[in-house]
């Protein structure tokens, strides 16, 4: 890996850290959602301190050039934040929708009393 | 007496909604019967709500639209704690024939069955039901599906006309699905054992407005709905 991509993967890494902080401080992200964020900060952080575990890895996943690799573990990780979204979209609907249906059946209680 | 009622589900029937209560509360003065009528409007834009109100025609305004599923689930769940013994969802534009309510019921009452859907296809002579050919074979191949999930012919997949007893009602008020839940209910019915029925019934085509489902959605319906199915958990 060039140094030039080391040197921007720790101030991207270390900008994208105090972003989320920042946002946390200001309750616009709950701590629990942070946390994967953060977690996707750390590591980006990690590779651009020692390159090193890279090269170990990509042995795992033969990438031509271990770039590409740091490019793959990107996508893995916004595809699981992704996910992990979808999921609480689920049960939030799920949320919302036996909400109307409560305050639709008081509603309708109330105005027949 | 038992205690019965007709849930109609309801978004945007202002032109059919009045005609179809009328037809029930003339049914109810004819023959001495005691169907309760709940409809569900499902956040209508146009003047359903009016009509509703103005005519006093019990109902309950949903103050989002939920969607079929969850509007016809509000009305199960009100049929639970309102103590009804059947309940039978029954569609709001002039589609489903007040005078089959009774075949649907009756095996409930009896004991019969635990559901019962009123087919437009399990008696020839009465399938004077007008739809097109691809939705005919859309409704067949789920009735393929669903005989090979469950080892039972259901012929009219996505009737929207059924009877329920107070099990199904538990049942119904914890699940329901959300998108297209008839013919995915059916299996789910089915999966826990409970007895399921199919009557002949005449159904007439809709007067006003059109069917809810357009042809760029039934392919999403096909696939929805048969991987729904396929992918369900067995219950022991």
């Amino acid at each position: 890996m060039s140094i030039k991509l080391i040197i921007s993967l720790i101030v991207f890494s270390l900008f994208w850290f105090f972003l989320i902080l920042h946002f946390v401080r200001k309750k616009k992200i709950s701590v629990r959602y942070s946390l994967f964020w953060l977690f996707s900060a750390f590591l980006i952080l990690m590779v651009g301190l020692f390159p090193g575990i890279l090269n170990g890895i990509n042995r795992l996943f033969g990438f031509e050039v271990v770039s590409n690799l740091v490019v793959g573990m990107l996508i893995t990780i916004l595809m699981l934040i992704t996910f992990i979204l979808t999921i609480i979209v689920t049960k939030q609907k799920e949320q919302i929708r036996v909400l109307v249906q409560e305050v639709s059946l008081l509603e309708s209680e109330r105005k027949n009393d | 007496m038992k205690k019965i009622l007709l849930i109609i589900p309801a978004y945007n029937e202002e032109q059919n909604i009045l005609k179809t209560y009328e037809s029930i509360t003339n049914y109810n003065a004819k023959f001495h019967s005691k169907y309760d009528v709940l409809v569900i409007n499902d956040g209508s834009r146009d003047n359903t709500e009016k009509i509703l109100t103005d005519h006093n025609i019990p109902h309950i305004r949903l103050i989002q639209n939920l969607g079929i599923g969850g509007a016809v689930q509000t009305g199960y769940i009100y049929a639970l704690r309102n103590g009804y013994d059947v309940a039978v969802q029954f569609d709001g534009d002039g589609q489903h024939d007040v005078n089959y309510v009774k075949t649907i019921v009756d095996p409930i009452l009896n004991g019969k069955a635990d559901m019962v859907i009123g087919s437009r296809f399990i008696n020839k002579d009465m399938d004077n039901f007008k739809s097109s050919q691809v939705r005919r074979l859309g409704i067949r191949l789920l009735s393929r599906v669903i005989a090979f999930k469950t080892k039972k012919k259901i012929y009219d997949t996505t009737s929207g006309f059924r009877a329920v007893n107070r099990d199904i009602m538990e049942f119904f008020a914890q699940h329901y699905p959300t998108e297209y839940p008839e013919p995915i209910s059916t299996v789910e019915v089915l999966s826990r054992h409970m007895t399921v029925l199919e009557l002949p019934v005449k159904m007439k085509a809709r007067e006003h407005g059109k069917s809810s489902i357009t042809l760029v959605k039934s392919i999403y319906y096909m696939i929805n709905v048969i991987f729904s199915i396929l992918i369900m958990k067995k219950v022991k």
